[in-house]
């Protein structure tokens, strides 16, 4: 009897903790549902109570990459070509670069760790101006290197990776140098792998951060077909913002990537940042 | 110091694997950084130095920051930074208890339970829609949608666990920005958004309620008015019994004492007539003023007899308490910082009650409100929007991750003694996740101070006149709207000057916060 | 690890070549300009003229032995596929058919339609395109980024003396040289759906209507086409916060002999009783009398939007009576008809003042930009904007006012009475601008891309954020602060101003006295003008000193 009663309470127990979850869960949602249903609706629809269309209009989709002066393919392409190249390079120089402040040992090292420490308390805003300026000097306003080149390089993906590699036990350099790798092996193959979880918390973080980008592509692009997709969308917005349902199926298609994005990556990224986060 | 043959060595190889870090790091950080810090101080304008003139640029000492302080818009601008700010709390507190939530045993809700769950629930669906397809309720497809969008999620949650409400909670935070920004601005539509869609024939059933009440509606408010003031003699008993506990220094409780008269304070003002009257709101006034002498006196009563407690306490009783002077700052800024927050709400939610007679008399009655478009709006709806990314943030991961080093064994410790759980939270789990709550406030409050940027450009363009222009916006339209930009480099440069005290703040406090 | 990374390299050397290699920017065989823009379908066509008038005028590509370079059957073909609609390349006999064999331009225009706000950063920068459109050529002038045209448009014929006499102050540097010319003009009238106020029962309004006229035909409107329905959906105008409202607000105060600056443009005047009794009627007009929508009613109105954004829709839709704005509203309203496949009656009033009447034109001038690689192109293309056959383009196809009106004007008749719905309204707002055109207000010390003061003290005032009397103060010294600003932050503008304001105070003691001000002291247009048509001007020197 008594088992019984414990088996029901449990029960009891874990429908209600599933009950309140799930209202949480249906209202962080709900915006999500509306977005898709909207793209869905034809124009005179959306003001509808119902959020359900009549019919259909897969169409509206397919309508955003037709649209004059909307380059929306083109976007998409140049928005994941730029933040692939930033990731790439964020991810490959700053564990080049956490590996020498964590496990080398130099004249300085740790002076130079802190000015890296140091700047990562400036606010982004602080270099956008004079960052403007040498890219005109550079000549590289509107072009994709200029896009690239100054989000590639962060003190944050350094500290990020540095204190994931502290936390890799020493003894395996020892036992690597006396099996006589050098340093670049010991990169490579030691401590490269074991710090996968970083490596993947990193490259998610760089490559959301970079797709979501607005500032840096607002000031810095002129020509409308190398425009990433956050300006894309603004210019959309400004443009033909009143056409809800195609905006609202542009807006779903460009939250796509990183809900895939996370949906592959959420158990390594839960990972690295339980590992990584509060020890910063 | 002459540096060994193998000490170059080590060098050579340390600085070879930092060298692209480090050139890309000199180039785009270091260098731009020396830059700005000259620009701030220069007359760097486009409209004199650009790529087909360049007349000399001077050196202005301080004349940028004299304009920024003399300017007549910036203290709209700092204060619209520092109210955005007021969602920090809340999102951290709904970080918790979805963290909190989540940590529930799922596991050991054994195979048999959960399948037991998901077929009732499914059956439960089934009815359901069997039950609208049979009455035939109004707006059906809406009916249908809500409950297959719950019956969905709940279904696969109890399948799933926790890594399926995780998904789903971390989703508005993983997919902010430009795009989830435009579709809360459709969804904020005054007229034909879904949100006001909802809220309308919800504020029509609430207006004959709120008539109906009308006449207690002054009451109410001043009601409370009074739970403001209750809960700021909470926070100042608190503050002392901490204080003779040797638990916080001298400087905390001042610092205490201040953050929460704040709110009292500011209720005072709100309604002060000489106020009301600056601003040349004759209607207004004649709308609150009834209250004013009230809350007057009533605030007044509150802040003499907190102030009065802690000013004897402090110059009679306090001198033997021997503690160390800044100890448990951390605790007054986030505790007593999250109290302010909380009163100021509820002084808020009693000048709404004030104003509700008169909004329910209107010829439509209650109306929704006009979100991005209206004044007084359009930093709430912002904030709303803010709260809902924050929930399933990185902060709820950081808490899960808190939440799984808290020792089990206290909480067996408890049990024994017959805690109940609200116990439980506040004697053992608050102070062991102290730590990640201040690391989170920190972090937040310093992305706050920036943020607002992008919000601004895509949903408001920094209006209602002005009322969502936030320090990074004015930056930006300074900056790159106008030109001037030695101006805005000073303008930033008083940005990080607040990062930079509230990251010393961090440095100097938080350590011994946390490891207290 | 190793193989990882190496094939993400590789994989993105192949994908910056495929992003390089599908780039628009690559070599062509003739010089390219682009031209910054607004998203009007109509600029395309506007092109395929210049190409056809490049060649008229003997600019055609010549190979290096001299020869014309001819269009290739595979050319010309892919040319008619991208001149026609879609799917339907054009024939010959079409208009701006593309005939194999015929010569090619020696020159080509590329459009940039998007708006992304940058314009300023990337302008100073060197980065902007050849030609731009902008209403605010003498900001730019100043900032030195516009190419000084004077000789070649007095040359060339595309100078001031080819435009609308009004215009000049929009054209023009501080410095008196020419940086820019109309790729259209824009005058603001009302326009007004005469089908839709037939509908509630009411008669086109006169042409000239003082505010008060105005107001009453208004709220009898609003009224009626309101009547029985649960939400005010119709409204007699559009929302007055906007930019065409200040333009409205600044027609009324100066038809009462104010404007936003004085004669010399040195100070703000805006704190006068004319503006503040605009403003007091706009409040009551979208507030009490609800004849024009509020942000509110703005923003939840679900409209198709297109080209010319959602004030337009509304008009065409019957949403609105009446809309403020250029003749370019005949665009769209065409394109309705022609969709819906109906008729709608329109015409077109004066906005509503009082004795002095006016009418605001604005500009969108085509500005030459000085870091332009083509600037021999670029100046062709001006020249072609004054040219018989864009101007005639223009009048036909309504977008806007023809920027060289004399060349038009024996044809604006003819072309006006093609389409009787439309009521002569081309006609006589073509009439207007030439007699009682004046430009927007603008100061020269008042930079280009800072706030619109004047809207943002409506909005503020709108907004309940402060009174009538706080928000003319408000508007008065925000604009004298932007003057303090630029000001100090440039001496040539220092001295300029300091030079002005000692002929201020002579102004202003002549007119204590009663005396003719003499015209060269005046910068205003709007005042030269004034006084002009007053008789209180002194001409007696004009273009004697200078």
């Amino acid at each position: 009897m008594q088992e019984k009663n414990r088996f029901w309470g449990g029960f009891a127990k874990l429908v209600s903790l599933n009950v309140v979850l799930t209202l949480m869960a249906v209202l962080l949602v709900l915006p999500f549902t509306w977005m898709i249903l909207a793209s869905l609706k034809v124009l005179d629809e959306i003001g509808y109570d119902s959020w359900l269309p009549e019919v259909c209009q897969w169409h509206n989709y397919r309508d955003v990459f037709t649209r004059k002066g909307i380059f929306f393919g083109r976007w998409y392409w140049n928005t994941v070509f730029v933040s692939c190249w930033i990731t790439f390079l964020q991810v490959f120089t700053s564990s080049l670069a956490a590996f020498s402040f964590s496990r080398l040992r130099w004249k300085g090292r740790d002076k130079v760790f802190f000015l890296y420490l140091a700047t990562m308390m400036l606010p982004g805003l602080v270099m956008m101006i004079p960052n403007y300026q040498n890219m005109i000097l550079l000549g590289l306003v509107d072009s994709y290197t200029g896009l690239i080149l100054p989000a590639a390089f962060s003190a944050f993906g350094t500290f990020l990776m540095r204190q994931f590699m502290m936390n890799i036990p020493k003894s395996l350099d020892e036992a690597a140098e006396i099996d006589g790798a050098t340093k670049w092996q010991l990169y490579w193959d030691v401590v490269l792998p074991l710090a996968r979880p970083a490596l993947v918390t990193l490259t998610i973080f760089t490559f959301i951060g970079s797709y979501n980008n607005l500032f840096w592509p607002l000031v810095l692009m002129k020509t409308p077909d190398k425009y990433t997709l956050p300006i894309g969308m603004l210019s959309f917005q400004s443009s033909q913002g009143q056409e809800t349902n195609l905006l609202m199926a542009a807006v779903a298609m460009s939250v796509v990537p990183m809900i895939v994005i996370f949906i592959l990556m959420q158990k390594q990224l839960v990972k690295g940042i339980m590992l990584g986060g509060v020890k910063g | 110091m002459a540096m060994t043959k193998k000490d170059v060595k080590d060098l050579a190889i340390g600085v070879g694997f930092l060298l692209p870090n480090i050139l890309g790091f000199l180039a785009f950080t270091v260098i731009p950084l020396v830059m700005s810090i000259y620009m701030a101080f220069t007359d760097w304008n486009l409209e004199m130095h650009n790529y087909f003139r360049s007349e000399p640029i001077s050196f202005v000492w301080f004349d940028n920051f004299v304009k920024l302080f003399s300017d007549p818009d910036f203290p709209q601008y700092f204060g619209n930074t520092f109210f955005m700010m007021i969602g920090i709390p809340f999102g951290v507190a709904g970080s918790l208890v979805a963290a909190l939530l989540l940590n529930m045993d799922f596991v050991k809700g054994d195979n048999r339970k959960r399948l037991t769950v998901t077929m009732i629930l499914t059956a439960v669906m089934v009815s359901c829609f069997g039950l609208l397809a049979v009455l035939g309720l109004g707006g059906t497809g809406m009916m249908i949608l809500m409950v297959s969008l719950v019956g969905g999620v709940f279904i696969l949650g109890s399948i799933g666990g926790k890594t399926v409400y995780r998904t789903l909670f971390y989703f508005p935070y993983f997919t902010a920005g430009v795009a989830t920004y435009i579709l809360w601005k459709k969804l904020y539509s005054p007229e034909n958004g879904p949100i006001n869609n909802a809220l309308r024939p919800l504020l029509d059933a609430l207006t004959p309620v709120a008539i109906l009440i009308s006449p207690a509606c002054e009451a109410i408010g001043i009601g409370l008015l009074v739970v403001v003031g209750l809960f700021y003699l909470c926070m100042v008993r608190r503050k002392l019994r901490l204080w003779r506990d040797g638990e916080s220094g001298s400087v905390s409780i001042w610092l205490g004492m201040i953050l929460s008269s704040l709110p009292l304070v500011f209720a005072w003002w709100w309604v002060s007539p000489t106020w009301l009257h600056i601003a040349g709101k004759e209607e207004a006034l004649s709308l609150l003023s009834r209250n004013a002498n009230w809350v007057l006196l009533l605030m007044l009563i509150f802040l003499g007899i907190g102030w009065g407690r802690f000013l004897y306490n402090f110059f009679f009783v306090g001198r033997k308490y021997t503690c160390i002077i800044d100890r448990g700052i951390g605790d007054s800024t986030i505790v007593d910082g999250s109290a302010m927050v909380l009163n100021m709400a509820l002084v808020g939610l009693c000048c709404v009650f004030w104003i509700l007679p008169e909004m329910a008399a209107a010829e439509e009655g209650l109306t929704p409100p006009n979100w991005t478009s209206d004044y007084y709006w359009a930093k709430p709806a912002l904030l709303i929007m803010g709260f809902w990314g924050a929930i399933g943030s990185n902060n709820m991961l950081l808490y899960l991750a808190g939440l799984s080093g808290v020792p089990q064994e206290l909480y067996e410790a408890a049990d024994i003694d017959g805690a109940t759980p609200w116990q439980r939270f506040w004697n053992i789990t608050w102070p062991q996740l102290s730590n990640v709550t201040f690391f989170i406030m920190i972090m937040a409050v310093i992305g706050g101070l920036q943020g607002g940027f992008d919000m601004a450009r895509v949903m408001t363009d920094g209006g209602p006149a002005g009322s969502t222009t936030t320090l990074a916006y004015y930056i930006y339209t300074q900056g790159f709207g106008t030109g001037r930009l030695g101006y805005a480099s000073a303008v930033s440069w008083l940005l990080f000057l607040m990062v930079f005290i509230v990251t010393m703040f961090n440095w100097k406090f938080g350590n011994r916060y946390t490891n207290e | 690890m190793k193989k990882l990374f190496i094939t993400i390299l590789l994989l993105l050397v192949a994908a910056s070549f495929y992003t390089m290699y599908t780039s628009r920017d690559q070599v062509t065989e003739v010089p390219v300009i682009t031209w910054r823009t607004d998203p009007n379908p109509q600029r395309e066509e506007q092109i395929m003229l210049f190409r056809e008038w490049l060649v008229e005028n003997g600019h055609v590509l010549k190979d290096s032995q001299g020869n014309v370079v001819t269009y290739t059957e595979e050319e010309a073909a892919a040319l008619n596929e991208a001149y026609g609609p879609v799917g339907a390349p054009l024939k010959p006999g079409d208009l701006h058919y593309v005939k194999p064999g015929s010569p090619k331009p020696n020159g080509d225009v590329q459009l940039e339609t998007a708006n992304n706000q940058s314009t300023l950063i990337q302008a100073v920068s060197g980065m902007a395109g050849d030609v731009f459109d902008t209403g605010e050529v003498l900001g730019y002038s100043q900032l030195g980024v516009a190419m000084d045209i004077t000789e070649d448009a007095k040359k060339n014929g595309y100078g001031l003396k080819n435009t609308y006499p009004g215009m000049a102050g929009l054209l023009n540097g501080m410095d008196g040289k020419q940086y820019g010319y109309p790729c259209n003009g824009a005058s603001v009238a009302m326009w007004i759906n005469l089908s839709t106020l037939e509908k509630f029962g009411f008669s086109r309004p006169p042409l000239e209507w003082t505010p008060e006229e105005f107001e009453k035909m208004a709220i009898e409107y609003v009224k009626k086409a309101n009547e029985g329905l649960p939400r005010q959906e119709y409204f007699f105008l559009q929302a007055l916060d906007s930019g065409w409202g200040v333009m409205m607000a600044m027609c009324i105060s100066r038809s009462r002999g104010l404007d936003i600056y004085n004669e010399t443009m040195t100070r703000c005047i805006a704190n006068n009783d004319a503006l503040k009794d605009a403003i007091r009627l706009f409040y009551k007009w979208t507030y009490v009398d609800r004849i024009a929508p509020t942000a509110a009613d703005v923003a939840s109105m679900n409209v198709d939007s297109g080209y010319g954004g959602a004030d337009y829709s509304n008009f065409v839709s019957g949403k609105y009576a009446m809309i403020v704005m250029g003749r370019y509203c005949l665009i769209r309203f065409r394109e309705v008809q022609e969709a819906r496949n109906m008729t709608i009656q329109f015409g077109v009033s004066q906005l509503p003042m009082y004795d002095y009447k006016n009418h605001p034109l604005s500009v969108r001038a085509a500005m030459p930009y000085r870091g332009s690689k083509q600037p021999e192109l670029t100046k062709l293309f001006l020249q072609f904007l004054a040219s018989k056959a864009y101007n005639l383009y223009i009048v036909e196809h309504a977008d806007g006012l023809p920027p060289n009106p004399d060349i038009v004007s024996a044809e604006m008749r003819a072309i006006a009475t093609k389409r009787p719905n439309e009521h002569d309204s081309s006609e006589l707002e073509f009439i207007w601008a030439r007699t009682i055109g004046l430009p927007s207000y603008y100061s020269p010390y008042v930079k280009t891309g800072s706030t619109n003061w004047l809207q943002n003290g409506i909005n503020r005032y709108f907004n309940d954020r402060s009174s009538l009397d706080e928000t003319l103060e408000y508007i008065e010294t925000r604009y004298n602060s932007e003057i303090e600003i630029s000001k100090k932050a440039n001496p040539a503008m220092m001295k300029a101003w300091e030079e002005d304001w000692a002929l201020q105070q002579k102004i202003d003691a002549f007119k204590k006295e009663g005396k003719k001000i003499p015209v060269e002291w005046i910068k205003n247009p709007f005042y030269v003008k004034y006084y002009r048509d007053r008789g209180m001007l002194d001409e007696s020197n004009a273009g004697g000193s200078k």
